[in-house]
Order: C-alpha cells, then sequence, then structure tokens
C-alpha cells in the first residue's frame, strides 16, 4: 500500500483520530491510518497525545458535590411538592364556563336579533341547565384556573389520569395563587 | 408480630428499581423514590453543570432547578428516552441558557471587566485529590482551565463524553444533535484542546 505523507494528509489523519480510536471507521480506511501512522512519527505522536488527553480528561471527572447540596434539592423538591398539595381546594368548570360564554353569546344576539329568536334562547339556557344536572361533578367546578406554569404536570392531571375525581384539585392552576417556581 | 404492608416491601425495593420506575413511583407521590433520583444524580449532574458552568453557585443553583423540573414535569416523561438522556437534558438547557445570559451580559458590559477567560478557576477541592491521573495539581488546573475555553458545542461533548464517560448515542440524545455530529465535535475539541496544551507544555 503506498502511503501518502503530506501535511494535508496528516490533517485529514488528526481529523479521524477519534473515530480511529474508537475503532468506528471503515477497515479500508483505518489500515490507511494505520499504515501512515508506521510511516509518520510527527502523526504518531499526536495520536499518543490524544491518547493522554483521553485520559486525563476522564482523571478529571468525579467533582464531588456536597452531601449537604443532595439534602438541599431534596428539602426544595419537598416544599414543592407540599405547596402543590397545600394549595386552596377550587375545581375548573370548562363545561360550565363553556355554557356560560355561549349563553352570554346567545343573549347577546338574542337582543341584536329581536323577540322571534326568544324560542333558542330559551331552548339553549335549558338545554345546559339539563346537561349540568346530569354530571355533579360539574356541581364543583368554579372558574377555570391561571397560573404562567401552562405545561406543569400537576397533581389534578395525575388524579384525573387514574380515574380519582374524590379529592380532585388543581393548585397549579389557579387563578392568583402563587407560582411555584423557585 | 409485625406484617410488611405492600407499600413497605416497594420501599425495600426501591433501591433495586431502575430510574423510570423510580420516576414511575413518585408520579404516585412517592418522594423516597425521588430521593433515590436525586442520590444519584446529583453528583454526576453537578460535575456536568460545574464543568460547564464553572462557578460552583450557580452549577448549585442550576442542579436544584433541574430536579424540581423533573418534578414537576415526571408526568411527561415519556419512555422513548432513558431517564439518564432526560434528565441530562434538562440540566443541559438550563446550563446553555445561563450560558447565553452570561453572554449577552459580556457582550453588553461597558469599559475594563474581569476577564473571565483568565478567572480562577472555581472547582470544590474535593474533585482535586489523589485519584485523579493527572498528579500535577497546575496540569490538572491547566487542563480545566482550556476545557472552559473551547467553544460551547465543543466543550459540551467534551465533558459529556471524556470527563462523564457517556456513550455517542446518549450524547446525541442530550445536545439533540446527530451522532455524527457528535463524533466531529468531539474529535474537533479534542484537537483545540491538544493545541493549546501543546503550546502550554512549549512554554512550561
Amino acid at each position: 500500500m503506498k502511503v501518502r505523507r503530506s501535511s494535508t494528509f496528516c490533517e485529514l489523519v488528526a481529523e479521524s483520530f477519534s473515530a480511529y480510536l474508537d475503532r468506528s471507521l471503515p477497515a479500508s480506511v483505518e489500515q490507511e491510518i494505520a499504515a501512515h501512522l508506521d510511516q509518520c512519527p510527527e502523526c504518531l505522536q499526536r495520536l499518543e497525545e490524544m491518547k493522554t488527553l483521553i485520559a486525563d480528561l476522564y482523571g478529571l471527572g468525579g467533582i464531588e458535590a456536597a452531601p449537604e447540596l443532595a439534602w438541599s434539592v431534596k428539602r426544595a423538591v419537598r416544599r414543592l411538592a407540599q405547596r402543590q398539595a397545600d394549595a386552596p381546594v377550587l375545581r375548573p368548570i370548562p363545561f360550565l364556563a363553556s355554557a356560560a360564554a355561549a349563553a352570554v353569546v346567545l343573549v347577546l344576539v338574542s337582543v341584536g336579533s329581536g323577540p322571534e329568536d326568544a324560542s333558542l334562547d330559551q331552548h339553549a339556557a335549558g338545554s345546559s341547565e339539563m346537561q349540568v344536572t346530569q354530571n355533579p361533578r360539574w356541581e364543583r367546578y368554579v372558574l377555570p384556573a391561571q397560573v404562567g406554569e401552562e405545561n406543569v404536570p400537576s397533581l389534578f392531571d395525575q388524579q384525573a389520569a387514574a380515574g380519582d375525581t374524590s379529592t380532585i384539585r388543581e393548585p397549579s392552576r389557579i387563578r392568583g395563587a402563587r407560582a411555584v417556581r423557585f | 408480630m409485625s406484617v410488611l404492608t405492600k407499600k413497605d416491601i416497594e420501599q425495600v425495593d426501591l433501591p433495586r428499581m431502575s430510574d423510570e420506575a423510580l420516576l414511575s413511583s413518585s408520579l404516585e407521590g412517592n418522594l423516597v423514590a425521588f430521593d433515590l433520583l436525586v442520590d444519584r444524580y446529583y453528583d454526576r449532574l453537578y460535575g456536568y453543570l460545574i464543568r460547564f458552568l464553572k462557578d460552583s453557585d450557580t452549577a448549585e443553583d442550576l442542579l436544584q432547578e433541574t430536579f424540581l423540573r423533573v418534578w414537576r414535569k415526571r408526568a411527561e416523561f415519556k419512555n422513548i428516552a432513558s431517564f439518564s438522556t432526560w434528565i441530562y437534558t434538562i440540566a443541559g438547557n438550563l446550563a446553555r441558557s445561563e450560558w447565553r445570559r452570561r453572554k449577552r451580559w459580556r457582550m453588553l458590559r461597558i469599559g475594563p471587566s474581569r476577564n473571565e477567560e483568565e478567572a480562577a478557576i472555581e472547582l470544590p477541592d474535593a474533585g482535586i485529590g489523589p485519584d485523579l491521573i493527572v498528579e500535577n495539581r497546575v496540569a490538572i488546573e491547566e487542563l480545566t482551565k482550556e476545557v472552559h475555553k473551547l467553544p460551547d458545542r465543543y466543550r459540551e461533548v467534551v465533558i459529556l463524553r471524556d470527563i462523564q464517560g457517556m456513550t455517542y448515542e446518549e450524547i446525541a440524545g442530550i445536545v439533540q444533535v446527530p451522532v455524527g455530529t457528535v463524533k466531529s465535535r468531539l474529535n474537533r475539541g479534542r484537537l483545540i484542546l491538544q493545541e493549546k496544551l501543546g503550546k502550554w507544555h512549549e512554554s512550561t
């Protein structure tokens, strides 16, 4: 095999050192580099230096954090969990809020469209009331909440996912509640 | 004679559980399970953050924020990636944001300023001890300083691969780039370090 020796080729070899050390190069390329290293002491030295560097870097690892840091983190997580659990019990009322919004729209429409639409309003109000009384959960709903943590999973989500609605609460989305970020 | 409940048995088994199983248990409000995750990762994450940011106070703050985010978002974890990759991704995103914020402040700073590149490297003594392969403390500090001087994209992969010993696939998941990009960044980072340290050795 003809072994090339030029500064350009040496640079190309250097660019492949990591892959060469990982044995992740195609066999033909690996052979070509090995042959080059046999002939080029400069590249061989650079490769040896890189091996030493990698060992030295590995030796840098293992910064020991103080155990108090772990305790501090655990305490912070507990405070957060406690805040989530202690937040006032207010429940969202998506369906009732929607129904109320729809009723307002219908009232506005009826005001604008005259007495011939009054039956529609009554029908809408009646149907919405009927739906509310069909589901006792809606009786507990209050205004939908909003705190600046829209994507935060909450006890509400977990309980709802588990089908447990007996103590359902949504502390992180309560209007005016304190955000639980530290 | 006391009878062990199912919950007691689960608590005993916790140390043998995988990270993902512990996270799942914490979803049910099990703080002991979450404590174990903290125990497993706080050291490694702290090492990663302090090497990335070169500032122990900020590293501690971001470490805490990382775990708080994990707690808040634990229901969103999907088993597509490992828990390890997920938590490192959260820590990495926080560290990169902090680094960018600092860069902006450096750019806005007027007049003579503290040269952070030359500033003493703030590392706890605990990490520099007899177990290190490199015995010369001056050389260690020089190497640490040069790692910190690396451009962000190279520094991150060098820390994760060469200092923390992660696989290319794990790093690709954390940094959110293809494996090939991780490899090329790593090689480039190593070559830069080699060059800088070569000059340093020549000068000393």
